[in-house]
């Protein structure tokens, strides 16, 4: 229960920002929140089950341009048309998960790799419904108890769904499910001995990882007020799949920090140059190089701190079990 | 009709093109596991070192061999990486070239800017024949034919030539290639620096279809990727037959349903490699 | 599970061959045996044996012929489908979860048994009914004292221990042993003969393994199999006396 206490107390230090930040700095962290979030979803799929996927970014613009479609283009509710996009994404996601999970590896990458384009063509060049290379822009905000057109409004309605979905992916990590996953990493054919349907396990995490992105895909929107070709492209996966392996692999708190870095590093480095992909590589090649287990490797980490103590625990338990 | 035989010819010109990206990626993964994400970028830096030495020289056929000249020393470069870090690590190889596709990518933009550009074609080609019915430009036929000769050129090569079965060796059996005293490192370095100036080439023999800019090294890595994960890796008979299909169902996907150009491309490849997750020709599972 | 009580045999394999590309892995091998035998499989090198295994759990389709676990017909079913039936296997290179604790990768056997396997709202440790079951199969196994290391700390001896505990975690009545004892010293070897021989005698145990001293000293009966043919069957005491056997497997070694 260690690791959910850390995101509610790390939540309420973060509910400071409004009155320390500005405007803009403001804002920028709110998109680093989301983007952070995606990222420790990823994990579930990238860390823990060892799936890379150079297309994820599909279910975080699918959720966008669903939901912005559906108030642009058919007027319904900004809430419904919020479940309307994270359905649209989990839809697609429950019907492609089975047939992808039945490659692994290379062929797992490329297939990901086309669906991400396929999204991504289909935004592009649907002119007609999806705006093209133009996006859908002026996508108003939903009503809500506080001003959500207000940035401060605005990051508390983040900072609340960042909280609520990142303790639902620690619970979930830590239950039988999570643990499965790790399973299906370690060895297929032994989880498939002990009786797990080692197929399922991959689409489960795949269809989670795709949820969650869903999720902060919309939120994404909302606060954009506006959704491009840029929410669906291959880069944004790249982008994500990095923030996994600097963050460090299932550690979940790893990928969330480098997600959210990574995204302010981008911003900050846009403004003044055209050099982002040169960043990102660089960064790929000294993490890949460098940090081969991620941030997570360079702090001793919560869990390991907690085996630790779990071990004393057992030993004195075990201690008076034993003989 | 005409239509259809001009849309056939684009098709088989842009198959003929993948051709020579797909062979070296393919038969590099099929010796080393080593999925190279920087193959794109090499294929562009070899179409803008052409442009360079085309525009210096005046000649489309010094500018062949310049291109493939640097992205051979390029591809010999990355080989070298990889031979002396991350022989362990599969997927952490994979994320490097990753690295190094951005990197690549970035220097090209910085160097060479943005502007799309084009090299001409050879005036010795800058015709139109007429062929089945159709005035078609002669350089695109001329494309088409090396392909087809270059292709046989390389099966002969791989299946006849001793050099060919040392390769086809490592590719089946790396364990066994070594104990039957085959330097393995040797025939992998000579294998990546090749696929790598092949590629450098398709680069410029592209130029005055495709053009040579930025965004084009990923947009012909993915179809590289299509042709190799459908054809099979580390299969080169795999590579030409996936091309052809790759270059035709991306032509009449672009001409028949242009909105859906991507979809009608990437869901046959989907649904091809959710049947046979090996690839056409494939033995090697890609791991 | 399925009841054992009034099936004639755990375990029968009827007419089993098994051919990759040109070459016959196994050919035309029957097999019967009887419910809380101790069952060996002998054989040199490339007999088929381990492909035999992979048959009976579920990871080599059959060319033809068919498996059957107390009656009931198995060999369409997946792996994964067969543990339902009481089958679980043990695996020749050790395949346990290296980044878990020893409780944990027990647990992800037990969890199955519990059906809290899809359980997804609460941490695992907080599964009392799986964890009792694995800390009980640590307790009967005397490995308690091992709980709540990290797979990779253990000894190799200790983690072939464990490769049997997860196995048993599973809640056979049918237990599939790949060379318990490969690569053991001598100390380690009887630990693991100790740790089968005590093992409750309504489970049915097979067994493949190249230390003769163990396979005799476990095993009631014996299939020899040769060149992907079974060459003989029987109480063990036979074929120690068997001429065929000590001709293709005995005098070799």
């Amino acid at each position: 229960m260690r690791r959910e206490k850390i995101i509610i107390g790390a939540g309420i230090v973060l509910a400071v920002l409004p009155f320390v930040l500005t405007e803009y700095w403001l804002g920028l962290f709110t998109q680093a929140l989301i983007f952070g979030g995606f990222a420790m979803g990823l994990d579930l799929l990238v860390g823990y089950t060892r799936m890379p996927t150079l297309g994820h970014a599909a279910f975080f613009g699918l959720a966008g341009y669903g939901t912005a479609l559906a108030i642009t283009r058919f007027g319904i509710n900004p809430w419904i048309a919020a479940g309307i996009g994270v359905l649209l994404s989990g839809g697609v996601a429950v019907a492609f998960a089975p047939l992808a999970v039945r490659v692994r590896g290379l062929t797992f990458l490329t297939i990901t790799l086309a669906f991400g384009q396929v999204t991504w063509g289909l935004a592009t060049r649907w002119t007609s419904f999806t705006g093209g290379e133009n996006g859908i822009p002026s996508v108003p905000r939903p009503d809500f108890i506080w001003d959500l057109n207000d940035r401060t409004g605005f990051f508390y309605l983040t900072l609340i769904v960042v909280i609520f979905v990142s303790l639902l992916i620690s619970i979930f990590a830590s239950s039988a499910v999570g643990m499965s996953f790790m399973g299906v990493r370690g060895s297929d054919t032994r989880m498939s001995a002990l009786g797990y349907n080692v197929q399922s396990r991959r689409a489960t995490a795949f269809i989670v990882a795709a949820l969650v992105a869903a999720v902060y895909g919309v939120l994404s929107t909302f606060f954009n007020k506006f959704v491009g070709t840029g929410s669906l492209s291959w880069q944004l996966s790249a982008q994500m799949l990095l923030a996994v392996v600097v963050g460090g692999f299932g550690s979940l708190w790893g990928p969330f920090v480098a997600g959210s870095g990574l995204h302010i590093l981008k911003t900050l480095l846009i403004g003044s140059t055209q050099r982002w992909p040169m960043v990102l590589g660089v960064l790929y090649v000294i993490s890949v190089v460098f940090l081969p287990g991620g941030l997570s490797s360079l702090v001793p980490t919560i869990k390991q701190r907690m085996i630790r103590r779990s071990k004393g625990k057992e030993h004195a338990r075990y201690g008076t079990n034993s003989k | 009709m005409r239509l259809w035989v001009f849309q056939i010819l684009n098709g088989l010109t842009m198959g003929s093109l993948l051709f020579f990206v797909a062979a070296g990626l393919s038969v590099v993964f099929g010796l080393m596991r080593i999925l190279n994400l920087s193959h794109g970028a090499i294929f562009l830096f070899g179409g803008f070192v052409g442009l360079a030495v085309q525009k210096a020289t005046g000649s489309f056929w010094l500018a062949i061999p310049a291109a493939m000249l640097a992205a051979g020393i390029l591809g010999f470069v990355i080989q070298k990486v990889f031979s002396t870090t991350l022989m362990g690590s599969r997927f952490n190889q994979v994320l490097l070239t990753l690295g190094l596709a951005f990197i690549f990518n970035n220097s090209i933009l910085a160097i060479w800017g943005g502007a799309p550009q084009t090299i001409p074609a050879p005036e010795i080609l800058a015709t139109s024949v007429k062929v089945l019915g159709v005035t078609y430009p002669a350089y695109r036929l001329f494309l088409i034919v090396l392909a087809f000769v270059s292709g046989t050129g390389l099966w002969l090569f791989w299946e006849r030539s001793r050099l060919g079965a040392i390769v086809r060796a490592c590719v089946d059996d790396r364990d066994m290639a070594t104990a039957m005293g085959i330097r393995v490192e040797v025939v992998f370095a000579t294998v990546f620096t090749l696929g790598a100036a092949i590629a450098g080439m398709a680069g410029v023999l592209g130029a005055p279809v495709l053009g040579v800019s930025i965004g084009l090294d990923f947009d012909v890595l993915l179809l590289a990727l299509v042709v190799m994960v459908v054809g099979g890796v580390g299969s080169l008979s795999g590579a030409f037959v996936a091309s052809l299909m790759v270059g035709l169902v991306d032509t009449f996907g672009k001409a028949l349903f242009p909105e859906l150009s991507y979809f009608t491309l990437f869901s046959p490849v989907i649904i091809i490699l959710i049947v046979r997750p090996l690839g056409l020709f494939g033995r090697i599972p890609p791991e | 599970m399925v009841q054992t009580a009034n099936s004639k045999y755990a375990l029968s394999i009827e007419n089993l061959t098994v051919q990759f590309g040109g070459l016959l892995a196994l050919q035309d091998v029957d097999i019967v045996v009887p419910p809380g035998s101790r069952y060996g499989i002998l054989g040199p090198n490339g007999a088929g044996k381990t492909t035999l295994f992979n048959v009976i759990s579920g990871f080599v389709k059959p060319t033809k012929g068919r498996v059957f676990l107390h009656d009931a017909d198995i060999s369409k079913q997946p792996p994964h489908k067969r543990v339902q039936y009481g089958l679980a296997r043990t695996f020749q290179i050790t395949t346990l979860f290296s980044e878990l604790s020893v409780l944990e990768n027990i647990l992800m056997a037990a969890l199955v048994q519990s059906g809290t396997s899809q359980v997804f709202w609460k941490p695992v440790h907080n599964d009392k009914v799986a964890v009792s079951i694995a800390e009980s199969q640590l307790h009967d196994l005397g490995l308690m004292h091992l709980a709540g290391k990290a797979v990779n700390e253990l000894a190799y001896g200790e983690q072939r221990l464990l490769e049997i505990a997860v196995a048993l975690a599973s809640n056979p009545s049918v237990l599939l042993l790949d060379e318990p004892t490969a690569g053991l010293s001598t100390a380690e070897i009887k630990a693991v003969v100790k740790l089968v021989t005590g093992l409750p005698r309504d489970l049915t145990i097979i067994m493949i393994e190249h230390d003769l001293d163990v396979i005799f000293d476990v095993s009631e009966y014996l299939s020899v199999l040769h060149g992907g043919q079974a060459i003989a069957h029987g109480p063990a005491d036979e074929i120690r006396h068997d001429e065929r056997v000590k001709e293709v497997y005995l005098g070799e070694s």
